[in-house]
């Protein structure tokens, strides 16, 4: 019987690089892995993305070729993948897919150190942050532009809560924000 | 400059849908807490569970980067339920 493939719905601050270790681990153990890469993280142009951006990424871009291949796919929802993860996993377990005569499906979800977002929530009301950066008043967030590996990109980093009142740390250097890439369409049962 | 995930993290989505309200994964969802964890704090993974109900539960020494630190029993962890989950 083959293991179900783990999918790592990835944070909001990681690139799918920095899962390397986590992703060694499982495949020591006999499950493949794929690490996801959303447009929050990828887009050229941040103010386009949104939730269900990421969410219609998981879906056609992550799960549609897994479960066109009848894999059964567990999802590990890693912080921010904790919102855009769970959305994607409508309608996608292998209980119905069965029902429907289809093969695999998603058989199981672990939230990890993850917001486990309600229905209708967005990722900062999870974590019951109330302002963000911008008005010098942070109740939890601190907001950080960081260069990773050879290349500038821009990710938010959650950190340690910032005392009230402190200014947030900007780096402000010029660089492009990730890549200008889109997200991949692949052709899918689920493109209804 | 613009963080590339803000309007991602400030939105909400249009689908009004959580895994775990769905009776297609009951049994099947799982959490792992990490202890050290400074943004999914022990009073957030509290509420957590409280709203979502979810009983299968792990806490792990580690703090949120699971990316980085901890893989080995968050990898360990992660298996013990996909074992549980098939059954």
């Amino acid at each position: 019987m083959t293991n179900p493939t783990i999918a790592i719905i990835s944070g909001a601050s990681t690139v799918p690089e920095l899962y390397a270790p986590l992703q060694s681990a499982f495949e020591t153990k006999g499950y493949p892995t794929v690490v996801t890469e959303p447009p929050s993280i990828t887009s050229a142009d941040a103010t386009t993305v949104t939730l269900d951006t990421d969410v219609e990424y998981v879906r056609l871009s992550v799960l549609a070729p897994l479960l066109a291949e009848g894999k059964d796919v567990v999802l590990l929802l890693h912080s921010y993948g904790g919102a855009y993860g769970a959305a994607a996993a409508q309608g996608l377990s292998k209980t119905q897919r069965l029902g429907n005569g289809e093969k695999g499906g998603v058989v199981g979800i672990v939230y990890a150190a993850s917001f486990v977002v309600e229905p209708g929530q967005n990722a900062l009301e999870a974590l019951a942050v109330t302002d963000l950066a911008g008005s010098g008043i942070v109740p939890g967030v601190c907001i950080h532009i960081r260069s990773t590996l050879s290349r500038m990109k821009c990710s938010l980093i959650l950190t340690s809560p910032c005392r009230k009142n402190q200014e947030p740390s900007y780096s402000h250097q010029p660089a492009r924000c990730g890549r200008p890439s889109r997200p991949k369409k692949v052709q899918s049962a689920l493109q209804r | 400059m613009k963080p590339c995930s803000v309007s991602a993290i400030a939105t909400a989505t249009s689908i009004l849908y959580a895994p775990y309200q769905d009776p297609a994964y009951e049994g099947k969802i799982a959490f792992i807490g990490m202890e050290d964890d400074h943004i999914i704090t022990a009073e957030r993974r509290k509420a957590y569970l409280e709203k979502s109900g979810i009983t299968l539960v792990r806490n792990l020494k580690g703090g949120h980067g699971i990316d980085l630190e901890s893989t080995e029993e968050v990898a360990g962890a992660v298996v013990g339920f996909v074992e549980g989950f098939g059954k």
